[in-house]
């Protein structure tokens, strides 16, 4: 009876779900590690401990952020993230389904794909802070609707051309196929090719999540009275460095959830296409 | 049916493909016609143009030159009348296989566009019937008991009995196979090549049958279709140059079959 070889291909080998998981803690213990070192060299160089707070100090940033203010009664955290999240929803409501509606136009006829192609690559490439000025101006310095449009332009180019892609990728067999089994243009768009590009669609939007936040960050510092960009700028003025990094661990959590709604539901509308996968 | 046009009839038929600095004349000068109840392989080297051929006929693009009439009516484009079984992608990854069987029936079904706006009540009230007639035509490759499996379950020939009951059961006039034993593994390959010869038989359908493969064209054919290029002319498409009935489902080895392998490896695959 022989050894079975040990080592074959390193690229692409599956692990054990236990291995995964110990790696996995072991990249959050690093990161730590990482960070304890960051405080230490720093002490060690006489610096401010305002500038490196420790877990201690973090753990009670963020029992300050989360006690309700004597002045108005409310958790200044909770008033942030509900503020950001519903701003953040609306831009990408309305950024998901213009480019839905424009992605798969541009995905499905090429006619579309012709006219607006050009226009829409050519936005991608700007970047949507250069026109937060332009955007005020459109929408009011005040309330939320030029924030809400700054994510909804800053994401609606890339998704759109990234939808296009994915409805452009359908095998031409498959739409012949769904022609000669006696449907119409508008049956092959909604029973053949949209649903099976339904599990990519939502992998596109779950990329376009980071970006997201990047916008609506990036316009609560230009104008906000909450939100947690907001926050991050009452620390900034303060310089409440402990305050600001309990506010990114916040907005890291936040996204990692979304990621994991997100990716829960494609395995939700489409079970099929996550057994596939593991094929 | 004397008198009626006849299912498929090509009349001058070429097409021509752009390439760098030109044009590459793939198909010239041919025509066909096809009669009921015909299983028709089309065989031919690698390039030959027999694909280009079998999109012609199913009107997924138009000749250069020539028409293609099924039943005296122009093909434009693909519909129900001619059904498809590809080498890969025939069926709806998102769909469970009875979906995928039912897909043409409810596709047909909403076809005007206000049914659109009654669907959910249409589908309840039609869903039993399609759903019936859907295992009936499974039951027929033998798969009723897959039925709710998603395709990438299946195995490739499976997959492709799937392919070829999702295609029938719209009763097109002509059913058009493109090298559909292309992607299976040899013991699949010759399961499949009697499961298409007996389903043949049972339904008393027309088929075009696409393949490289001779002996694979003889075994399931009732008329062999040869298609080459002139050697001598630089630049000619291809045409017809053998075309013979034969008889389905004969052993390879006898005597006259072994004559005609001989006589079309001469004609078409001298490399």
């Amino acid at each position: 009876m022989s050894a079975a070889p040990r080592f074959r291909s390193i690229i692409g080998s599956p692990l054990a779900p236990t291995t995964r998981l110990l790696l996995g803690v072991l990249g959050v213990v690093l990161t730590v590690a990482a960070y304890e070192y960051y405080i230490y060299r720093h002490e060690l160089a006489g610096g401010n401990p305002r500038f490196s707070p420790g877990f201690g100090q973090l753990w009670a940033a963020l029992g300050e952020l989360t006690e309700a203010s004597p002045r108005t009664g409310s958790v200044p955290l909770w008033t942030d993230t509900w503020a950001s999240l519903w701003i953040l929803a609306r831009g990408l409501g309305t950024g998901v389904a213009i480019s839905a509606a424009l992605g798969l136009a541009m995905g499905v006829l090429s006619t579309a794909h012709a006219l607006c192609s050009p226009v829409v690559t050519a936005l991608a490439k700007v970047p949507p802070t250069a026109l937060i000025a332009l955007f005020m101006v459109m929408f009011g310095v005040t309330g939320d609707a030029f924030k809400v449009a700054l994510i909804a332009f800053g994401i609606t180019p890339t998704l759109a051309l990234g939808i296009a892609l994915v409805a452009r990728a359908v095998p031409r067999n498959t739409i012949v196929k769904a022609y000669s089994l006696g449907a119409s243009t508008p049956t092959v768009i909604v029973r053949a090719i949209v649903p099976q590009i339904i599990p990519q669609v939502i992998e596109v939007i779950r990329l376009a999540v980071g970006p997201a936040w990047i916008y609506l960050i990036a316009a609560e510092y230009v104008s906000s009275s909450e939100g947690i960009g907001h926050g991050i700028v009452l620390a900034q003025r303060m310089v409440r460095i402990d305050h600001i990094l309990v506010y990114v661990a916040w907005l890291a959590l936040l996204g990692s959830a979304m990621d994991v709604a997100l990716h829960g539901l494609s395995r939700l509308v489409a079970p099929w296409a996550a057994a596939r996968r593991e094929d | 049916m004397t008198g009626a046009p006849p299912i498929l009839e090509c009349r001058g038929v070429a097409q021509r493909y752009r390439v760098r600095g030109g044009y590459q004349i793939v198909l010239e000068d041919l025509d066909l016609t096809i009669a009921e109840h015909q299983f028709v392989s089309l065989v031919g080297a690698s390039g030959c143009g027999k694909s280009t051929l079998l999109r012609l006929v199913l009107g997924a693009e138009p000749p250069w030159k020539g028409t293609l009439r099924s039943r005296g009516e122009p093909i434009t484009h693909p519909d129900r009348t001619r059904g498809i079984v590809f080498q890969r992608y025939s069926l709806f990854p998102h769909a469970t296989v009875l979906e995928n069987v039912m897909f043409g029936l409810e596709a047909a079904a909403t076809y005007p566009l206000q049914k659109w706006l009654t669907w959910p009540w249409y589908r309840t009230r039609h869903g039993r019937r399609f759903r019936d007639q859907a295992m009936q035509y499974l039951g027929q490759v033998k798969l009723q008991d897959h039925a709710d499996k998603y395709p990438h379950q299946l195995s490739g020939g499976m997959q492709q009995r799937v392919a070829i009951a999702q295609a029938l059961i719209m009763k097109p006039r002509i059913l058009l196979m493109d090298e559909p034993f292309g992607a299976l593994d040899p013991d699949a390959r010759e399961s499949l090549q009697r499961s298409i010869v007996s389903t043949f038989r049972e339904l008393d359908t027309t088929v075009v049958l696409v393949t490289h493969n001779l002996e694979e064209a003889l075994y399931v054919g009732t008329r062999l279709l040869v298609l080459a290029r002139d050697a001598q002319t630089p630049g000619a498409g291809s045409r017809i140059v053998i075309d013979q009935a034969i008889t389905q489902g004969v052993p390879i080895d006898s005597p006259e079959t072994r004559e005609l392998l001989t006589r079309v490896r001469h004609t078409a695959f001298r490399s």
